[in-house]
């Protein structure tokens, strides 16, 4: 543990060093993997398609700010909904307007839930994002999460479904468009997964806030257990297509993934735990000092290290003064006698 | 020589300028009523936008029934429905509008006690060099 916690602090001091170039990096993988994710997904338009398209708009995000990546990427989805048909395409604009008017401008985080859920959902650990933003978010980031699962729902319809959506004539709009509504809207999955991923991030967010020990252990374990129970039960009683192999394997992933985050954001050391209680005229304190980990050892073993090497210092009859210590002004006018 | 205390200060002023923006800098000119009635008009032209886009919505995942039974259909019942479904929408919105703005109200005007703060340890820093410098002009003046 404490290896893993050096290896934080190299890690931490690298970013601070080098972060003018590693933050653009950082920007232009994610954009590259969201847009690549988005065309495999929906691929409609060959334009887009191309590497080439794809790699100048990423490298244009990594240089522009984050914002921008949420956007371009909705920019991706309303072209390959153009590409399928004019009703999928205003359905699409008509859904993103309603969904910033009615929840986004409310949630925090949105542009990162609304970029991670769909990918988290693709990859196959749509898991993570609730234990994640749980973990980091606040009880309005649900509200994020929510709005990812149904772009996911909505983009994964639409890509399924492109050759049923596509255009053939105005005649056929009409049904096209009660297909794609009712396909996205009347999804059992679509609203179990809603629910399971609103439940589990409030639930992670109620556990972790708790001031008991191990708490965010706890709250990443249960959530992930919660998630599985969750699908299970829901999935069976509603009788959708999820296999519950893959649920299993995406709460054991978040679960990972969840423990390797709380590494860097919340690291603890509850064996050194101290607790102190004292008073003054009006109240009562009980205090819980948990030191953090730290490189090789833990602040608390630091203090009582610093503390012990001042001590014998102190007792040490002769010890050498510091270069900030030295009297310059003294020793030479000491100096100058002698001479 | 740099003064290490105002670079510091400045440093603050300048990151607390980045992460609120000009726009929450501009909230220090209204009160409380004034800032969150203004949002509330906003967000009933929001919600109206908003309901009649998910009317849109509604009309299109029925269009093949509205389609064959619109001449059939109390018109009146179907005026009062939307009526108070949109009444109903302004209402939920609206409460969750004035939370979530008085708290944001609340939360950038004491950002912007934080940043008023760091204004005046910075005019204290700069009277403080005012005055050295007149003192030290003083005494170059008396030594000449």
């Amino acid at each position: 543990m404490t290896l893993f916690a050096e290896f934080r602090e190299k890690l931490k001091k690298l970013y601070g060093e080098h972060s003018t170039y590693l933050l653009p990096v950082i920007k232009f993988v994610l954009a590259l993997v969201v847009f690549i994710s988005i065309n495999r997904t929906l691929g409609q338009l060959q334009v887009l398609n191309s590497i080439f398209v794809v790699l100048i708009v990423s490298l244009l995000c990594a240089v522009l700010p984050f914002q921008m990546t949420a956007i371009f990427a909705g920019i991706f989805v309303l072209a390959h909904c153009y590409a399928i048909g004019l009703e999928t395409v205003g359905v699409a604009l008509v859904v993103l307007i309603v969904l910033e008017i009615l929840v986004l401008r409310f949630a925090p985080e949105k542009n990162m839930a609304l970029l991670l859920t769909p990918l988290a959902f693709g990859l196959g650990v749509p898991c993570v994002i609730p234990i994640l933003f749980g973990l980091l978010g606040g009880v309005a980031s649900a509200i994020s999460v929510a709005a990812g699962v149904f772009i996911y729902y909505f983009i994964h319809f639409v890509g399924t479904n492109a050759g049923s959506l596509a255009f053939t004539s105005f005649a056929d709009a009409p049904a096209k468009l009660e297909l794609l509504l009712n396909g996205v809207f009347k999804s059992p999955e679509f609203y179990l997964s809603l629910a399971v991923c609103v439940i589990v991030t409030l639930l992670v967010f109620g556990i972790k806030s708790i001031a008991a020990s191990y708490a965010w252990n706890i709250a990443i374990i249960l959530g992930s257990v919660v998630y599985f129970i969750l699908y299970a039960v829901g999935g069976g009683i509603l009788q959708t297509s999820i296999s519950i192999a893959s649920v299993a394997v995406a709460a054991v992933a978040a679960c990972i993934i969840g423990l390797f985050v709380k590494l860097f954001a919340f690291d603890v050391d509850y064996k050194e735990m101290e607790q102190f209680q004292f008073e003054d005229d009006d109240y009562y304190y009980y205090v819980k000092a948990v030191p953090k980990v730290c490189g090789r050892k833990t602040t608390k073993e630091q203090f009582h290290q610093s503390k012990n090497i001042k001590d014998e210092s102190n007792e040490m009859p002769y010890h050498e003064e510091s270069s900030e210590n030295i009297d310059y002004e003294k020793k030479l006018e000491e100096s100058l006698k002698n001479l | 020589m740099i003064n290490k205390k105002k670079v510091q200060v400045m440093t603050n002023l300048a990151r607390s300028e980045k992460n609120m923006g000009k726009k929450k800098l501009t909230l220090s000119q209204y009160r409380k009523r004034d800032y969150v009635g203004r949002a509330l008009i906003g967000n009933f032209f929001l919600v109206a936008i908003a309901y009649v886009f998910i009317l849109v919505l509604w009309a299109g995942a029925h269009i093949t029934y509205l389609l064959d039974n619109i001449n059939r259909m109390n018109l009146f019942w179907l005026g009062t429905m939307i009526l108070s479904g949109f009444l109903f929408l302004l209402v939920v919105y609206s409460i969750i509008a004035y939370v979530v703005y008085v708290i944001r109200y609340k939360t950038i005007q004491s950002q912007i006690r934080e940043y008023d703060m760091q204004l005046k340890r910075l005019a204290k820093i700069y009277k403080i060099e005012e005055e050295k410098m007149s003192g030290r002009q003083d005494t170059d003046e008396e030594d000449w």
